[in-house]
């Protein structure tokens, strides 16, 4: 059982949505990133 | 009585302040439907979930929470991934940058300069257009059954207020009023959802006894996919996740945001807005067990408000229910008007006409719009409320795959991109009138719960890349102009 006594079959939607923010933060991230090293690479 | 009236008054006030102070912004028709692109990543993205989350789908979600459980915080999981954060990483910033090197103000004519295709801009403009105004009606709908239920006002009273209200603000502020505006009614629809939540999860002892509670109602409405089925549950989560990927009034966001950079924040900001997604269908599932008795589902979150909350409380969720819907309605009014005056009749109708005459003729069309939707939502004929269901599927079956394929692939034809919007929309129609003509042969049952958008979607798919990949792509003008702009700089 997950927390909450729920299924995990539906408890897994809070975990999709958790990883979604994740997935948000991370892809921003990595952006500013291969922006950096793109400026990098044209100076 | 006099709580929510005051509330109101002074939210409504609010609105029409920035209605009026965003009018000395909009100086020519690029500021009244797209905001001049110059529109920040928080406004943006707050505008965005406003936008995409109307009155229906707070009502309207706390319904089917009540009806089938919590496996329908599955629908606002996708909401959140696949409606909001894929969207936002997948074309947003291609989205922004193609329709600055084209110069395209509106989806019609992004089809128009990517494709080459004046077809094209044409019946993306007048099928979009068309459902987007009978979408408008439900949504008008919603707010005033809003007012009907929480302040025992008369619908034609609720459907008067809230279309004066945006009608304001919207023809006089053009896109940059709708988008404030939104941003406030994001942040209402936020406070209240999260308020409501919070009181009723306190009221029934938290989310375990939620839990128990409704096992001991039908254990159904604990597992997933419970009583709804995986047919039900996957096609309606598909309909109102995917299905904005081709929502103009949405994708909009992205041709108006200031820099391609700030999509990065605005990507973390909408997540986080968006998962708000999940309360309504939670709070509805809360509402089936403390308010089992109800005529109808659509009265689960009214009358769970009317239970929990005190009238400060009440008065809150009443502005952010409208709030969803003036928002929804504000930003389907802008793209309408600027894609009737810019696709239908500049380009379609090859008029010639000032950048002042073009703003003073959006002006006037957003208010025409907004006045039929208005008169229309007075007295709904039957067969609006029919086609309203139906409304997203086929503006989704007609952008969508365009729109993504246009993008993403150099390769892809002009003409099959025509057929693929007439066959996606014919093959949506078809299969929702088929079961309603009598002398038809029935449709197989497992068949039968497949929604139009599922139909008219998989044939867009099928003729965009078979199409494609006998037929011939656009011109090399418009591909390079798309993917390099003029100046071969892009944006």
């Amino acid at each position: 059982m997950a927390p909450f006594g729920m299924p995990w079959t539906t408890f897994s939607a809070f975990l999709v949505l958790g990883g979604t923010i994740l997935l948000a933060i991370v892809w921003a991230a990595l952006d500013k990133l291969r922006e950096s090293d793109d400026r990098e690479n044209a100076q | 009585m006099m709580i929510y009236v005051a509330v109101l008054v002074v939210y409504l006030g609010i609105l029409a302040v920035i209605g009026m102070v965003m009018s000395s912004r909009s100086k020519s028709a690029g500021d009244f439907a797209i905001g001049g692109r110059s529109v920040g990543p928080w406004v943006t993205a707050l505008s965005f979930v406003a936008a995409y989350y109307s009155s229906v789908v707070i009502i309207g979600g706390g319904a089917f929470g009540w009806r089938f459980g919590l496996s329908t915080l599955w629908v606002g999981a996708g909401n959140v991934l696949i409606g909001t954060t894929l969207a936002w990483i997948v074309l947003g910033r291609r989205i922004r940058r193609f329709t600055a090197n084209l110069d395209a103000m509106t989806l019609p004519g992004f089809f128009a300069g990517r494709y080459g295709s004046e077809s094209s801009r044409i019946f993306s403009a007048a099928a979009t257009g068309l459902f987007l105004i009978i979408y408008n009606v439900s949504v008008l709908k919603g707010m005033a059954n809003a007012f009907e239920v929480l302040m025992d006002l008369p619908y034609w009273a609720g459907v008067v207020i809230s279309g004066v209200v945006i009608l304001f603000y919207t023809a006089v502020g053009g896109y940059l009023a709708v988008v404030w505006t939104s941003m406030v009614q994001a942040l209402v629809m936020i406070a209240a959802l999260v308020l409501l939540t919070f009181m009723s999860l306190q009221h029934i002892g938290g989310m375990g006894e939620l839990v128990t509670r409704l096992n001991a109602i039908d254990p159904g409405l604990v597992n997933t996919p419970g009583i709804w089925g995986w047919a039900g549950l996957i096609s309606f989560t598909l309909i109102v996740s995917l299905g904005t990927w081709g929502m103009p009034q949405l994708i909009v966001r992205f041709y108006s945001i200031k820099d391609a950079k700030m999509l990065r924040v605005g990507t973390v900001v909408v997540t986080l807005g968006a998962s708000i997604a999940l309360l309504p269908y939670l709070t509805g599932a809360v509402a089936r067990v403390l308010v089992p008795e109800l005529d109808s589902a659509d009265q689960a979150i009214p009358a769970l408000t009317q239970l929990v909350l005190n009238d400060w409380g009440g008065a809150l969720f009443l502005a952010g229910v409208v709030a969803a819907g003036m928002s929804t309605f504000a930003g389907v009014l802008i793209i309408i008007s600027s894609s009737m005056v810019r696709d239908v009749w500049i380009h379609g109708l090859r008029r010639t006409m000032t950048p002042a005459a073009e703003l003073k003729a959006n002006r006037i069309m957003s208010l025409a719009v907004g006045v039929i939707s208005l008169l229309i939502a007075l007295r709904p004929p039957a067969l609006v409320l029919v086609l309203t269901a139906f409304s997203w599927a086929v503006i989704a079956s007609t952008n969508l795959w365009p729109l993504l394929f246009g993008v993403y692939w150099k390769r892809t034809s002009p003409r099959a991109t025509l057929w693929s919007m007439i066959l996606g929309v014919s093959a949506a129609l078809i299969w929702f009138v088929w079961p309603k003509i009598g002398a038809l042969p029935s449709l197989p049952a497992t068949w039968a719960g497949v929604h139009g958008f599922v139909v008219g979607t998989a044939v867009g798919l099928v003729v965009i890349v078979v199409g494609s990949l006998i037929g011939r792509p656009a011109t090399d003008t418009a591909v390079q102009k798309s993917w390099h702009g003029t100046t071969g700089t892009g944006s």
